[in-house]
């Protein structure tokens, strides 16, 4: 077949317009390529909008530098293709499914487009399962449905990143699975410290990682994300597999998709995100799901801007998520970690039905002790904690524990912190929360319940305090 | 945008500032009534000193239950019945748990307040108590409380008798304080020049209650005193605590409004400019 060529008629940035022959104009989401005289370098375009005069609107995926006017551009007939499969596994790539690891080409039977149709509604999966996390205050209030997506919420520095590669560490390593990796915007560092961990760990031959970090233009970060999806997909739909898909940060895709959308001239709308930003989240989120053939779990890291989370990128996000995760500041402030916010956080399994009455109960104790906790916080700032009533003081007393019982020592804060990092099983997790809302452990001073695992470190802890256990 | 946080900071403001209404005025209610009680108190104190001053005339009896020293130590624990006055009535009831500690011989609380009964339940040595007896103390009820304190010895057939109150050094220091009630101890006069009539057991024994009774009087009032103004300053402090609440909510509030505002008018401004271009 004839190759299709059109010649380039303007570079704005990342923007980039090219004309074609009357009647060839390429379909929207084509990737178009170009040779960059100035690197030699093929760069690959995508059709955005077609913009009128035999003219299309594309984003370039890589630097535009050194392009010019008049340049052959040729179109391919399709929108990107990565390669799926196992020779993906053990492997990192770029947007594009090129590796980036320096281990040699990548030789994939199937390629597949990153653009596809999401599931139907009838191949949907209907069945929940809990997946145990081994991180107490996730396990117990948040609890995550197998094949369903998760997403952590939390301002900068709040602990977002460790709470996904602890995550990584306790899933991917201890169950066994097969998982990818989208880096999105992130720090490159992370990405690095994160393959030699687990070329460490000896998980990378189970994992497929993709990065499209800061370094990027904001059209790498916008599609690296389905990337990684397709090979997931490729996991779920032809192998029939489990896969797991972890994402930080999905916020970057929302900024990289603004960033595109203001130079493809669109109008700005709320907080200057792009007019189609619940379209761009839709999109994406939609084709995150399980089958009945195969599941997809997925964690998302999601950045909440200036920690306001009814921004609009945090708050559509939400509402695509089973469970969320929210970490606060108030709480990292408090030197809590993981900080996460036990009255915010939700998961839609927290049902009697799913998870059994005990598990349902302690979970709604827990929260309707730190809720009073909460409220009484003001009255004991202007009167002091004296004037409470006995029941109310113990309250606060037992809400203090549950905060500090809710603490946790990572394995992959452990460099840090100098504390063997727990992995904490949900029984254990629900009788400890439960003994201490019996008021079993009342006399055990607060300290104790500091970043400790099971319940039974606890008492172990405060023996060593020199407290009668 | 942030409406949702705007209002939640609003009504934190409204209710610490209502909140801090009420502290307030407590303040002010109770220094009135302490600067009217403290004025009575000198009356009493004087009474207090002449009656232990003839007390200590009287010759002693021996076997009097005023003397009798019997093993067995009761401790009477005189509490606030209304809170709001800080750390005042749990120090109290500290005092009062340690020197039950000390005590070998103790054998249970008497307690008078609302306070001290919660607190004090929970040893499981409270013997009786009583609350909402007074508002500010009287004769008589200087007088029940004695006769209650004289009924449990004599059922109990023990001899000493301890108070823990609050006792009032000055307006910024009320302190917890232990005195001794029973047994009466004075040397007493043994000059032969007195005769006593009738006898001098039931003069001995008129005397001492009379002795006892402004003791108690006096013991009561003062703790009443101490309580006043323990909840002027307790109110005094919470009302600067919620004076600070207040001005950090309003801080707050305004940032969040200023930058909802902000935000606002940069979406207007940038979308008038863009149609502008267009």
């Amino acid at each position: 077949m004839e190759k299709n060529i059109g010649k380039l008629v303007s570079i704005i940035g990342p923007v980039v317009d090219v004309k074609f022959e009357t009647g060839k104009l390429p379909e929207v989401y084509n990737a178009l390529e170009v040779i960059n005289p100035y690197t030699d370098k093929k760069l690959v375009l995508e059709v955005e909008q077609l913009i009128g005069d035999n003219t299309v609107r594309c984003v370039a995926l890589d630097s535009t530098d050194g392009l010019k006017r008049g340049l052959d551009v040729i179109d391919t007939g399709a929108p990107i293709k990565v390669p799926v499969g196992d020779v993906t596994l053990g492997r990192m790539f770029n947007l594009l499914g090129e590796p980036i690891d320096e281990r040699g080409e990548v030789k994939a039977k199937e390629y597949w487009p990153i653009h596809r149709e999401p599931p139907s509604l009838k191949d949907q999966s209907t069945e929940i399962e809990i997946l145990e996390t081994g991180i107490k205050v996730i396990d117990l209030l948040a609890p995550f449905p197998k094949g369903g997506k998760i997403g952590f919420f939390g301002g900068a520095g709040v602990g977002k990143t460790v709470l996904v590669m602890e995550l990584i560490r306790n899933i991917a390593i201890e169950h066994k699975g097969l998982s990818l990796f989208a880096g999105v915007g992130e720090r490159t560092r992370e990405g690095n410290d994160l393959w030699l961990e687990m070329q460490e760990s000896g998980v990378l031959p189970n994992t497929a990682l993709v990065f499209g970090q800061m370094n990027e233009p904001p059209g790498a970060r916008f599609r690296i994300a389905l990337t990684a999806l397709t090979m997931a997909e490729y996991f779920r739909d032809s192998q029939k597999k489990d896969v797991l898909l972890f994402i930080d940060n999905i916020f970057r895709f929302v900024q990289a998709g603004s960033e595109v959308s203001a130079l493809l001239g669109r109008m700005p709308s709320a907080v200057g995100y792009q007019p189609t930003l619940a379209t761009d989240v839709g999109q994406l989120q939609e084709r995150i799901t399980s089958t009945k053939d195969g599941s997809i779990t997925s964690v998302q890291a999601v950045y909440v801007p200036a920690d306001d989370i009814t921004d609009p990128a945090p708050a559509t996000t939400f509402s695509h998520l089973e469970a969320t995760i929210v970490l606060s500041r108030q709480i990292a402030e408090l030197g809590l970690y993981p900080a996460v916010d036990p009255l915010d956080s939700t998961s839609k399994v927290l049902d009697p039905a799913v998870l059994g009455d005990e598990h349902y109960r302690v979970a709604r104790g827990v929260q309707q002790v730190l809720q009073r906790y909460k409220d009484l916080q003001d009255i004991i700032a202007i009167l002091g904690i004296e004037e409470l009533s006995e029941e109310d003081k113990l309250t606060v007393q037992r809400a203090r524990k549950i905060q500090r019982f809710l603490t946790q020592p990572f394995f992959v804060a452990e460099k840090f912190s100098g504390i063997d990092g727990q992995y904490v099983k949900v029984e254990d997790t629900i009788r400890g929360f439960k003994e201490i809302l019996e008021g079993k452990y009342d006399h055990i001073p607060e300290q104790a319940f500091y970043m400790v695992g099971t319940i039974d470190q606890v008492l172990e802890k405060a023996k060593k305090m020199g407290i009668k256990v | 945008m942030s409406r949702g946080k705007l209002r939640i900071l609003k009504q934190r403001r409204a209710s610490t500032q209502s909140t801090m209404k009420i502290t307030k005025a407590m303040e002010m209610v109770a220094a009135a009534k302490a600067n009217k009680t403290v004025k009575e108190i000198t009356a009493l104190k004087d009474y207090a000193y002449y009656a232990e001053k003839i007390m200590k005339k009287i010759a002693p009896v021996k076997d009097s239950i005023y003397t009798s020293n019997k093993e067995g130590t009761l401790i009477v624990v005189i509490t606030p019945d209304m809170g709001l006055c800080g750390a005042f009535p749990m120090e109290i009831t500290k005092v009062a748990n340690g020197l039950a500690n000390k005590t070998e011989d103790f054998i249970g609380f008497y307690n008078i307040g609302v306070k001290g009964e919660i607190e004090l339940k929970q040893t499981g040595n409270l013997l009786l108590s009583r609350t909402k007896l007074y508002e500010v103390p009287k004769q008589e009820d200087a007088e029940y409380i004695l006769d209650d304190i004289l009924d449990i010895i004599e059922n109990k057939d023990i001899g000493r008798v301890k108070v823990v109150y609050g006792a009032f050094k000055n307006v910024l220091v009320q302190k917890p304080e232990v005195t001794d009630l029973l047994p009466i101890n004075f040397e007493g006069s043994t000059d032969p020049r007195f005769e006593y009539e009738p006898d001098s057991k039931e003069l001995f024994e008129e005397a001492a209650y009379l002795y006892l009774l402004s003791k108690m009087y006096l013991i009561i009032y003062e703790n009443k005193i101490s309580e006043l103004y323990a909840r002027k300053n307790a109110m005094h402090n919470a009302t600067d605590n919620a004076k600070n609440l207040i001005e950090k909510l309003t801080l707050a509030y305004n940032k969040a409004r200023q930058a909802s505002i902000t935000q606002e008018l940069i979406e207007i401004v940038n979308g008038a400019q863009a149609l502008q271009e267009e």
